[in-house]
């Protein structure tokens, strides 16, 4: 298994701390839309602004045709916001992939996307 | 040309310190100039602290052996009225050299032995009797001095300096002298000082004086507030307390972005405290551990450039909006941290009246007896009290724990949340820690084998997560929590909800897993 930093594209951003807004998933498309940390590698890395504890950018990890999109767990509960605040379902606890294997987890549930394309981030 | 009537002046000792004090009748706004003769030895200006009650900027003309001269400059807004003005130093200065009085312009020469205010103007009242005591034995023992009693030079021309030298020294109480003097007063303005610099946090100089009962309703989630803002501090001998003649106080500046961040989180109540009666019913004492709360910053420097205590008089109420913290002095230490550009020294603290405490690197030091204004102004902002809350440690083994909840009270009433919070006070807790701790309420421990620690109540609400953390961001590289309350809200350690990119949500602990 290898954490998805080693993905082309995902190698400057930090998904454990970053914030799930939305999940698309259907049988062969996932999207999963991030408000993430950057690292301070990341070319659009800024200094944290004030009260925020990271560099945060949206953004958005796309499977562009995969071979099998399967919720193992689905909660797509949404945490109760701060006033303001947009909501969000949690962090991106754990990305790991073998081969064509990829699994994330979250407070959101748990996605195994089967792809022979990796899957890309950009920001939105 | 304003005029400015020199009535009467009042020689008082402390322990710490000796005041004189004397009335300024102020008829118009504008730059006043105060004097100060000295008798005997030279008296270095630095050692000398006089304040004026809406004097916005006191500013050192110049000095010379005999005479220091102030500018004090009054803002529009100040109404007319007597004002009490306090020269201080400290005792042992005084003992070295002697007698000195104040003076002011006056614009024609009308003054007699008797204090006459302008027509229209407050009449003082000051209704001291005090204890007469013989100055030359008991206060000076310097041999070659020689006081002078009853005398008053007036050169009866225009910008005369009408000399004073009083007759008897007294012993009083400053609070006596404020109660019976001042009866006007404003409400607290919050203006930036031109000769200080704030930091995080602004410097603010308002109208002010000295009063020992004061009635301040606190705005913003108050519940959460109080506590939070009290730390126990150990006294230290009084000795130390020389080298503090350039007391500080913190200000907390409504303005400021993380402050304002705070009061809106807070909804809801709001508290009326009286904090002259919580003076009152717990006077400082040498030796004695202490909670103080800290409110504002008083700044003297050389010049004698101040930012006056806020204080308000008696009979008015003044709103102070408390700065709520989670994590009990959080904002304070901001403020220490970069406590060099104020010379290093923070004052806390002060006490009651005829108390005072200064806290040099974290400890405090009592004054006793009768203090200077300035101090007892801080007295009306920073409160004493007897706790049994820890000091907060910066760094060594954590200085202990709490038997308090260290939230202001958030807490109270939730025990998770309590417990919580004192696993947090005075130190960072280990992970292993928190971990009992969520077993302790029930909650199921969900470990992934590539995922955090997650703890789940009964309910399925994911109530805790612990993370290692990781090198490659700033900011993850050390383990850290999140939180939520029994909705799944994410908070901080005391219960406050807080927001998701918040650093209140990246709760910092102690990998010992």
């Amino acid at each position: 298994m290898e954490p998805y930093y080693r993905l082309p594209s995902f190698e400057e951003v930090y998904l454990e701390d970053s914030w799930v807004r939305d999940i698309n998933a259907t049988n062969h498309y996932a999207e999963i839309l991030v408000d993430t940390v950057l690292t301070e590698k990341n070319p659009q890395y800024t200094k944290p602004k004030p009260n925020e504890q990271y560099c945060y950018k949206n953004g958005k990890i796309f499977f562009s045709g995969p071979l099998k999109v399967k919720w193992i767990k689905k909660i797509m509960k949404p945490i109760p916001p701060y006033p303001g605040e947009e909501i969000t379902y949690g962090n991106i606890d754990s990305f790991f992939y073998d081969k064509n294997c990829y699994k994330l987890k979250g407070s959101w549930g748990e996605l195994e996307i089967i792809s022979q394309e990796p899957p890309k981030f950009e920001f939105v | 040309m304003s005029v400015c009537v020199f009535l009467n002046s009042i020689l008082s000792v402390g322990a710490q310190s000796m005041q004189m004090l004397s009335l300024l009748t102020l008829q118009k706004s504008g730059t006043q100039t105060i004097q100060v003769l000295v008798a005997g030895e030279a008296l270095d200006a630095n050692q000398v602290q006089i304040t004026v009650p809406g004097c916005g900027a006191m500013l050192l003309l110049g000095s010379s052996d005999t005479q220091l001269s102030y500018s004090c400059d009054f803002p529009a807004e100040v109404p007319s009225g007597t004002y009490l003005v306090t020269v201080s130093v400290p005792e042992k200065t005084l003992q070295q050299r002697v007698l000195f009085t104040s003076t002011v312009p006056v614009a024609a020469a009308q003054v007699k032995d008797q204090p006459t205010p302008a027509e229209g103007l407050i009449q003082p009242q000051t209704v001291i009797e005090p204890e007469v005591i013989n100055p030359v034995k008991e206060l000076y023992p310097v041999e070659n001095v020689v006081p002078v009693v009853k005398k008053r030079v007036i050169t009866p021309v225009e910008n005369a300096t009408i000399v004073a030298i009083p007759t008897v020294l007294q012993k009083i109480p400053v609070k006596k002298i404020v109660q019976s003097v001042i009866k006007k007063t404003e409400a607290p303005k919050l203006t930036y000082t031109g000769n200080i610099k704030p930091l995080k946090f602004a410097e603010i100089t308002l109208p002010s004086t000295t009063v020992s009962k004061t009635t301040v309703k606190i705005v913003g989630n108050p519940e959460g507030a109080w506590n939070s803002m009290w730390e126990k501090i150990n006294l230290v001998p009084k000795a130390q307390a020389q080298f503090l003649s350039i007391p500080m106080i913190i200000v907390i500046d409504p303005t400021d972005p993380q402050f304002k961040k705070y009061i809106e989180q807070s909804s809801g109540s709001k508290k009326t405290v009286d904090f002259g009666m919580i003076h009152e019913k717990k006077p400082l004492t040498k030796g004695e551990q202490i909670m103080v709360i800290t409110l504002g910053i008083l700044a003297t420097g050389g010049t004698l450039a101040m930012a006056a205590p806020i204080v308000f008089i008696e009979g008015t109420t003044g709103v102070i909006e408390f700065l709520k913290s989670i994590t009990g002095m959080k904002p304070l230490e901001n403020i220490i941290k970069g406590g060099g550009g104020f010379g290093g020294q923070q004052l806390l603290g002060a006490g009651a009246e005829g108390g005072g405490a200064i806290i040099p690197q974290g400890q405090a030091v009592i004054q006793s007896g009768i203090i200077s204004t300035i101090i007892a102004g801080i007295g009306t902002l920073i409160l004493g009290s007897t706790s049994s809350l820890k000091q907060r440690s910066k760094g060594g083994d954590g200085g202990g724990r709490s038997s308090g909840d260290g939230c202001g009270g958030n807490a109270v009433g939730n025990n998770t949340t309590s417990v919580l919070s004192n696993l947090f006070r005075g130190q960072t807790p280990k992970a292993s820690e928190l971990i009992n701790f969520a077993l302790q309420q029930g909650w199921k421990l969900l470990k992934s084998e590539t995922g955090p620690r997650k703890f789940f109540d009964e309910n399925g609400i994911e109530r805790m997560t612990i993370k290692h953390g990781s090198p490659r961001t700033p900011g993850s590289e050390s383990p850290h929590i999140s939180i939520k309350n029994t909705q799944g809200k994410l908070i901080d350690p005391c219960g406050n909800q807080v927001k998701q990119k918040d650093p209140d949500n990246h709760i910092p602990i102690i990998w010992d897993l």
